[in-house]
């Protein structure tokens, strides 16, 4: 089973960053981490990921290095930026204030606001 | 497998910056060969298992066109914009100097055209493989430095282009080199004094204290971008000011100190080094607020300058203050955007680049429009792209150009991909 993606739209960065906040990691690796947290739950047409990690490069938030494989071929890996921590603290509070009001008007369980 | 490389080739048609292609194919291609891999392992054949990879990517023309968006080199338009206004405002000014300006006008008009056209056809050049090569510009601005000082030797027009040159060389080295340096290393911090101080010594031995001045405060702005300590920055930015003044107090010649005086009591040396800031002061007195008229304009300052270094006093006499606030104006926008997209580029050595731009041009405004109101000595610091002076033009464009360069690849606030927009995208 997958969501709907129109509910995605505009988290997949956050997530990205969320993941790279951990460990640096190429996209074909973050398209299976995505995959094995949400235990299925996030489908991705996997090239949409490119855009993002560009944009993301762009705004600074993350930075990108090769590394070489057994293959001889290279991988790009992407690292989070200070600057990236820093607008994902952001992201997360405003997730966090998102997922409140959706659940206040749903009837979900509400959770106390932390920021 | 061709199905791969034509999806590959597929995304690259749709995407213009073709200085990214390479890099976008190989991470594309590490991607699909993965998915490629796993629909071998699912059983399927190498037809079937390269189509499910390229459909897994997503529809090539869609994925292109966004990466299309989000790598298209664009020059700053605000920035240029700036740049443009400065420059022609520049060749009104050169028109209000006394004499017939308009050859000069039309000559000027034809570089600040091609100046303007190279600023906008930049962002295609890499700037980083030249500031790469900073070990190599490093001793061969040194050199080009040394060779424009040689006199007699080398025709004027000849070692202005070298000058030029050896600056513009020098400026590209000490972003290339001092980003290279690893700042938490004392060694590389003595290291980048040394690239930032030798230089500055070397055109103070050669009387070139005008120059030196300039490139020393340059290297500030330089060495405070670097990424070194507070503490390391602040002492680092204490010997650029200080060894340069003790080298010029040691090595100053007799007439290089005479100007200094005549600076501070012009009256007295009228007859000599007091001359020009005394006329300055008359050009600018003359001029009131709204100034003698264009056209109504005293000739009397030495011919050499009078194109260059003093063109703002003429013009200033015949707009007043009006006009030569208006010129402040132009030159503060162009430095403002400058100065704010270096500060949006906090690493490497396109920041660098950018803070050294910005500082050179800052501090021969200052100090032309400084000399011209009588606050600082009168010395020959001309005012970027308003005085004629083609090697000056030629290194102030080209470092532009190149500046142009940084900021058509500086991480901006780019607007988010369509899928995470909340528009056609996929998830």
């Amino acid at each position: 089973m997958t969501v709907d993606r129109q509910l995605l739209k505009g988290s997949t960065a956050t997530l990205v960053l969320s993941l790279l906040e951990r460990e640096a990691m190429y996209g074909y690796q973050i398209i299976k981490e995505i995959e094995a947290l949400s235990q299925g739950l996030f489908a991705f047409q996997e090239g949409t990921l490119y855009p993002i990690l560009h944009t993301l490069e762009r705004e600074g938030l993350v930075v990108s290095y090769w590394e070489d494989r057994d293959t001889g071929r290279k991988r790009k890996y992407y690292r989070i930026t200070a600057e990236g921590i820093k607008a994902l603290a952001g992201r997360r509070r405003e997730w966090q204030r998102f997922r409140q009001a959706v659940d206040r008007i749903t009837g979900g369980e509400v959770q106390p606001c932390q920021s | 497998m061709p199905e791969l490389d034509n999806y590959l080739e597929d995304v690259c048609a749709h995407i213009k910056n073709r200085a990214v292609h390479d890099q976008v194919k190989e991470e594309l291609r590490v991607h699909l060969e993965e998915l490629f891999q796993e629909a071998l392992a699912a059983g399927n054949d190498e037809g079937e298992a390269a189509r499910q990879a390229c459909r897994r990517l997503g529809e090539p023309g869609a994925l292109g066109k966004e990466l299309d968006r989000i790598h298209r080199l664009r020059t700053d338009r605000r920035f240029f914009a700036s740049l443009t206004l400065l420059s022609l405002l520049g060749l009104l000014v050169l028109y209000t100097a006394p004499g017939d300006t308009v050859a000069l006008v039309l000559r000027r008009s034809a570089g600040t055209l091609l100046g303007l056209a190279l600023v906008l056809w930049a962002p295609r050049l890499d700037y980083r493989r030249l500031l790469g090569a900073g070990k190599i510009l490093f001793p061969a601005g040194l050199t080009l430095l040394a060779l424009s000082t040689l006199g007699a030797q080398v025709p004027y027009g000849a070692a202005a282009w070298l000058f030029a040159l050896g600056l513009l060389f020098t400026l590209l080295a000490w972003s290339g080199l001092l980003a290279e340096l690893n700042k938490s290393k004392q060694q590389d911090f003595f290291l980048a004094l040394g690239y930032l101080a030798l230089p500055v010594v070397a055109l103070l031995a050669w009387e070139k204290v005008t120059p030196a001045a300039i490139l020393a405060l340059t290297s500030l702005a330089l060495l405070g971008r670097a990424g070194f300590s507070r503490r390391q920055t602040v002492l680092g930015m204490l010997s650029l000011v200080l060894l340069p003044g003790v080298a010029f107090l040691l090595l100053a010649a007799p007439y290089q100190l005479a100007r200094l005086a005549a600076f501070l009591r012009p009256e007295a040396y009228a007859d000599g080094y007091g001359y020009v800031p005394l006329m300055l002061r008359d050009y600018l007195g003359s001029g009131g607020i709204f100034g003698t008229g264009i056209g109504r304009v005293w000739n009397t300052l030495p011919p050499g300058g009078l194109y260059n270094e003093y063109i703002l006093a003429p013009f200033v006499q015949q707009t007043g203050l009006v006009g030569g606030l208006i010129l402040m104006l132009a030159a503060g926008l162009f430095l403002g955007r400058l100065w704010r997209t270096a500060g949006r580029n906090n690493t490497g050595p396109g920041s660098l680049l950018l803070a050294g731009t910005a500082a050179f041009f800052a501090v021969r405004l200052v100090w032309n429009m400084g000399m011209i109101s009588g606050l600082l000595p009168v010395t020959a610091v001309g005012l970027p792209f308003v005085s004629h002076d083609p090697a000056m033009s030629f290194l102030d464009f080209t470092l532009v150009a190149l500046a142009a360069g940084v900021l058509a690849r500086s991480p901006r606030p780019a607007a988010l991909p369509a899928s995470e927009r909340g528009g056609n995208g996929h998830a």
